[in-house]
This record gives structure tokens, sequence and C-alpha cells, in this order.
């Protein structure tokens, strides 16, 4: 099945026959890769959008009742304590605990290696994005808030129709960033045995022990992929970025 | 109308007000002069609560608006504001920043608020922009829409918190002229550095000085024989840099 390995000294060989020999699984650890970083990109900026809200919920000390602003400082401090503990730890880390932890439970028949990596850079990329959308909120002139409370809408309201559609949009060059680094940090779920781009380049070359020549084609295809998402990325901005001007 | 009482604002240990009351008819013009940090755009943010003073009552068509149990927002559809940065909402073109309000709070549907909207676009000349980005206006069709977006909810009063502070000289008069056009509808409250036009539109002028309320006088006693040496000192510093002019 296996063609001749080519000699230690033939360099560009060795790297074409890695391609060759090994392109449906490193193809398919690619196709995992940017299952992971799309999952985790989609789904921690919508998860982001409430955790954000809760960590800078409006507490009115005179208006609220007691219960109420229990309630919001309480829910204030879970959100910024889950934004501390997930950007304070390594995700490789953090996969290690949550893995073994909930494997060792048994519980969760469908708990498998690629199931616990889109949860888990899911909810790591959520912790980061809500910094992001942190400081696009509070990057908001502080007037559109008093415009829309002047004009008698809620908080909420002026949350919900003002501050958060401006914030978003601010917000995009830096979701696109987590995206990018994404498809670069979840590398480190291959620890669990998810089989992206890393592990399938490590096992290519764990028969032949071409381990520089694997990590080079791995190098090669993870640049290709990270500078043509932000080429796009960029594009995307731009064409969202522009001033509407006529019955937008 | 307004009945304000006995008001304390403080920052930390700067007093920004100091015991401030002062009574507003209804259908009345107050201006509010004074020099930059005398307290004047603090005590109008206090009117519609933007700014929560610390003591003291504003009691509004009858009823204590401090008081924990009043529903704000309500309150606050009644009383227009207009402020010095125009804050138009940059995510909605014009007509949306002026419909904004008549769909949420008044409960009104789209067209019927589309149309009331254009209506009052024409009044202050913005109709033909009604479907542009707000961030393509200049800053005097910036504040005109912003005048429409509060007199759409027909206000009992309108607060103006230096209304052309940030505009270019030329564009001031348009902003001036509409802002006169509405004296008689409404009470009109009028924090600005603009003194011929205080002179002009007022029933009353106040003079702050240092979070207090100084002087209260007609614009013809208070800028022509002012009674207190703080007021004295301030319109003649006007004075000299209008002659200098």
């Amino acid at each position: 099945m296996l063609s001749a390995l080519p000699d230690q000294s033939q360099f560009f060989q060795t790297i074409w026959y890695i391609i060759k020999t090994f392109y449906p699984i490193i193809l398919y650890g690619l196709g995992i890769t940017f299952l992971l970083s799309v999952v985790g990109t989609v789904g921690g900026f919508v998860l982001s959008i409430s955790l954000t809200q809760a960590r800078l919920v409006n507490i009115d000390r005179k208006r609220d009742k007691k219960a109420n602003i229990f309630f919001k400082a309480a829910t204030r401090s879970v959100a910024n304590g889950y934004v501390t503990l997930f950007r304070g730890t390594p995700m490789i880390v953090q996969s290690m605990i949550i893995f073994y932890g909930i494997s060792a439970l048994k519980i969760f028949p469908w708990w498998t290696p690629l199931t616990a990596g889109l949860i888990i850079v899911t909810i790591n990329t959520t912790a980061y994005i809500s910094e992001v959308l942190r400081g696009s909120v509070q990057g908001i002139s502080v007037g559109q808030m008093e415009a829309g409370r002047s004009l008698g809408l809620t908080h909420g309201q002026t949350m919900r129709k003002i501050i958060w559609p401006q914030a978003i949009k601010n917000s995009l060059p830096g979701i696109g960033n987590e995206f990018v680094v994404n498809l670069k940090d979840t590398a480190v779920l291959s620890v669990i045995s998810v089989v992206d781009l890393f592990y399938a380049v490590r096992q290519s070359a764990s028969s032949n022990y071409r381990y520089v020549e694997a990590f080079i084609v791995a190098a090669i295809i993870y640049l290709i992929i990270t500078y043509t998402s932000s080429k796009v990325i960029a594009f995307l901005e731009k064409r969202i970025g522009t001033v509407r001007t006529e019955n937008d | 109308m307004i009945k304000i009482e006995n008001l304390y604002k403080s920052y930390g240990k700067t007093n920004i007000l100091k015991d401030v009351s002062l009574h507003i008819k209804d259908g009345e013009v107050v201006s509010i002069i004074g020099k930059s940090g005398s307290g004047k755009t603090t005590l109008l943010r206090c009117l519609n609560l933007l700014i929560e003073p610390d003591e003291g009552s504003i009691i509004f068509d009858g009823v204590d608006i401090t008081s924990p149990s009043i529903d704000i927002n309500s309150i606050r559809a009644k009383m227009g504001m207009v402020f010095q940065s125009f804050n138009l909402f940059h995510n909605l073109n014009v007509i949306d920043n002026c419909t904004l309000a008549l769909r949420n709070v008044l409960k009104m549907d789209k067209e019927a608020a589309n149309e009331k909207a254009l209506l009052y676009l024409d009044k202050v000349g913005m109709k033909d922009f009604a479907y542009k980005s707000v961030l393509t206006l200049s800053g005097g069709q910036q504040q005109r829409v912003a005048i429409a977006r509060a007199l759409l909810m027909e206000p009992k009063v309108m607060l103006f918190d230096e209304p052309t502070s940030a505009l270019d000289p030329l564009l001031v008069d348009e902003v001036l002229s509409i802002i006169k056009s509405l004296k008689g509808q409404m009470t009109l409250v009028i924090v600005t550095h603009e003194m011929r036009f205080a002179y002009e539109i007022s029933d009353r002028v106040v003079f702050m000085d240092d979070g207090v309320v100084k002087e209260i006088n007609s614009p013809e006693e208070l800028f022509k024989k002012p009674q207190e040496p703080e007021t004295k000192e301030f319109i003649d510093i006007i004075k000299s840099q209008t002659l200098i002019l």
C-alpha cells in the first residue's frame, strides 16, 4: 500500500511522500480543526452576549427591589468568575479536567473526544469574546444610552436596540481574530485525542519518525488557513463597516 | 409645572449643586447661564434624572419624580432632551432615530410612526434626509433631527443642554431659529452660552455660580442691571468679549 519512504536526506521528497500517503487523514484533521473553530467561535459569540449582559447588568439601587439587586449582583459575580476562570487557565489544562472528569462519571454515552473538544473550545471562546464585547459595549459613547433613556426607553430597550447593535458591529474584528486564534489553538485538543489537524499529522509521522517534515506540512496548512481566514474576515469587515446611506 | 426644591448633588467631596430651588411655570422659557462648572448642566440633567440628585425634590406635574416609586420612563417620555453632542443613534438612519421611541415607548405601529416622523422632519427641514444614515449629516442637520426626535414624543417640557456649543458658528442659527419657534408651545429650559439668544427668547434667565442659583430675573434686568457682583462680573466679561468682536 505504501510507496517507499524516501531517504533521510531527501527533504522535499519526504514532504511529498507524507502528503501523498497521508492526505486522507490530514484532510480529515483539517476538517475537524475547522469544525472546532467554527463551532467554538459561533457558539462562543452567541453565549458571550448573555454572559456579557450579565457582567454589565444595570443595578438601580434606588428603584430595584432588594431581592432583585441581590440576584443581579450574584449573577454578575458568577459571570465575572467564569471569565476569570477560563481566561486564567490554559485550554490544555481545562481539556484534561473536563474530558477525563466527565468521562469518569460515565453518564453521557455521547461524550467522545470530539464532542468534549467542541464544548471545551466553545466555553473557552465564550470567555474571550465576552472580553471583546465588554470592551465594545463600554466603548459606546455614554450619550447613546442617555439619549435612549431621555426618550423614555428602558435600560434594557436601549441596550437591545442601540448599544448592542453598535457594540457587536465594533466587535467583529475581535471576534474574527478569535476565529483565527481558534484555528491554531484547537491543536491543544489533541491532548484528549481529538483528531484535528495536529493529531492527524502526528499520526502520519508516528510510523516513519519523519516528524520535522510532517509538521512542516502542518505549519504550511495552518499558515494557509489562518492567512486566508484573516483576509476573508478583513473583506467582510470592510463590507459591514461601510456607511449605508440609502434606505438602510 | 416644575418645582425644584433644595436640590443637592455632589461627586465625592465636590459639591456640584448646593441647595438649588427653582420654580418654572407652564409654558415659560427659562435659560440657565453661568461659567463652565457652575452646575447648570447638572441641574438640567437632574430634571429628567439622567443625574440622580442626592437630596431635594423635583415636582413635575404635581408628582415628586425623585421618589423611588415613580415610573421614571413615563416621566422622561414627557420631557424631551436635546444634547450638546446630538447623540443620534449611530446604528439607525434618520427616520428610525425618530420612530424608535414612538414605537417602543408609545407603542405606535410602524406606519403611523413613520408618517408622524416625516411630518416633524419636515418641520425642521430634514424630510429629504429621512432615509439617510445619521453619520452623513452635518452637525446642524444632526441637531435638527435630534430636536425632531424629542418633539415627536409631544413632551410638555423640552430641555436643551447647550444645543449649539458643538456647532460650527455658521450652523448655529438654523438650530436656534427652530428652538425659538417652539416658544409658546411648551415649557423650555435651556442651558446655553449663546447670550443674545438667551436674551431674546427667555422669559427669565437663571444665573448660576459655583453650584448656587445666584440670580433669577427677566433677561432685560439680568443682562442690563445685574444685582449680584458675580452676575455683574460674568455679564461684564461677556460684554467685553462682544466688544472685541
